[in-house]
């Protein structure tokens, strides 16, 4: 009876987590790679990572939040070593990508306009960049960010402020130029 | 500087609250700097793509399938417990009956085990033998061979209940132990990095240290002066990647020093190539004692 109590237990706290964290790792990974189906892929495959380990995840040792995001970002990390090249796109790559597209107007140039940021991010120092995918991809906290990334709480906001004007100066530049 | 820290604050909690779904209006006596990068953070939020219902509800169904899958697997362990359980009661509790069937248990185990090493196909020998069985039979004492049937039988059932136990839902073991011992001299104080366990959610780095005159304490509640305070402290980097703190080593007293152990908390790659270890301190001592690790040999 017992066995079938933690059964059910398990299953509603899986997804529960579910539901809370799905639109936070597929944002996450999609900041990182602007393709829905590598995007959906990779997504499932971090929830299926994440469903294996559950029964060794300790919330003592760490929270939920950053235990699935290190899973994420370890899943993207071998999805562009199994890939074999770096995580670069170049603008007409991006414009190309979707041109192809025929999802409807609005979409098309949302999906523009982000395939646009990601470019752009990736001129951020590689910190800077993980630090604006982690905090709107993921929407962590300055806490679990700087736990994830070994750096002090104040750090974070000192960087995440300066990176988002950064990102934006260099948006700026390239509308303009 | 203190007007710079407090509005870096402000922008903050100002994303929070956007992500969060609040309404964020910047007030016009903010700078322009400022409010030209909180539309941009606005931006950031905006172009953000969600996921598809579809994709949403495939994936879920997917992933509650195969928590079934192994709660089934589970419960098949369980039934296996209980079939042995069941048997088990089959025996009428009087003696009379308890001896019968230990007896009838040893003739069918001496028939199962002469009948596998093959001697029931020699026709040479197999009365010796069956004689021998016999005399067995009947010098043991029944109730020894009851209670010997007992032990198998709840011997499977712990078993399969400790495995119950043991086996959560979702568990994967230790994955890979790296021998490392690598010992590395600063200021005359050696440290050796013994070994690397990887395990599916975190990894245990080992390392050893013999203190000057030290012996084993005792006591590891009072310990000798020369000995408190000899915590260390280290931080890895996996494949050049951030620096992190494994925060303060447990320590274990061996007879011949004392190990440290550390824990990256996080999961290593299976493709991770290389993990920097770094003891940064020992006690009052400041290292740096630096370990290369491969982690793909």
């Amino acid at each position: 009876m017992s066995t079938v109590r933690e059964n059910e237990s398990a299953r509603k706290t899986f997804a529960e987590l579910y539901e809370e964290y799905l639109p936070r790792v597929y944002r996450y990974i999609n900041y990182r790679i602007n393709d829905t189906q590598i995007t959906e892929d990779l997504t499932s495959t971090v929830f299926e990572k994440a469903l294996t380990n559950f029964g060794k995840y300790s919330k003592d040792k760490a929270s939920f939040s950053t235990w699935i995001f290190s899973i994420s970002r370890n899943v993207v990390i071998d999805y562009y070593r199994a890939q074999g090249r770096r995580q670069t796109v170049s603008l007409d790559e991006t414009t190309e990508l979707a041109s192809r597209d025929l999802s409807p107007e609005e979409e098309l140039l949302k999906k523009e306009e982000r395939e646009k940021l990601q470019v752009y991010l990736m001129k951020l120092p590689q910190d800077e960049q993980e630090i604006i995918r982690l905090k709107f991809g993921a929407e962590l906290n300055n806490r679990q960010i700087a736990r994830m990334l070994g750096l002090s709480e104040s750090n974070i906001g000192t960087r995440l402020y300066r990176s988002i004007r950064k990102l934006r100066d260099v948006f700026q530049e390239s509308e303009n130029g | 500087m203190a007007r710079e820290k407090d509005e870096e604050r402000e922008f903050i909690e100002n994303i929070e609250r956007l992500l969060a779904g609040e309404e964020v209006t910047v007030g016009r006596e903010k700078s322009e700097d400022y409010r030209t990068a909180f539309d941009f953070a606005r931006k950031l939020t905006e172009s953000r793509s969600d996921p598809s219902p579809v994709f949403k509800q495939q994936l879920k169904d997917r992933l509650l399938l195969r928590l079934t899958e192994r709660e089934m697997e589970v419960r098949q362990k369980v039934k296996f417990g209980s079939i042995w359980e069941f048997l088990a009661n089959l025996v009428p509790r009087s003696p009379v009956w308890r001896t019968a069937a230990a007896t009838l248990v040893i003739v069918l185990v001496t028939v199962g085990v002469l009948w596998r090493t093959g001697m029931f196909t020699r026709e040479a020998g197999l009365e010796e033998l069956a004689r021998e069985s016999e005399q067995e039979i009947m010098t043991a004492a029944p109730e020894a061979g009851l209670k010997a049937f007992e032990g198998v039988v709840e011997e499977e059932i712990e078993a399969a209940e400790a495995e119950e136990e043991e086996a959560p839902l979702l568990s994967v073991a230790m994955s890979e132990v790296i021998e490392v011992n690598q010992t590395q001299t600063v200021d005359g104080v050696a440290i050796t990095l013994e070994r690397v366990e990887l395990f599916a959610t975190e990894s245990v780095v080992f390392a050893f240290n013999r203190p000057p005159d030290y012996t084993m304490p005792q006591d590891p509640e009072s310990l000798p002066p020369s000995l408190q305070g000899l915590i260390a402290s280290a931080q890895y980097s996996i494949d050049g990647g951030p620096v992190i703190d494994t925060g303060p080593s447990e320590i274990h007293f061996l007879e011949s020093g004392m190990q440290h152990i550390f824990r990256i908390r996080e999961i290593i790659s299976e493709d991770a190539v290389e993990l920097t270890f770094i003891i940064t301190g020992l006690g009052e001592l400041h290292g740096p004692w630096e370990y290369i690790i491969s982690l793909q040999e």
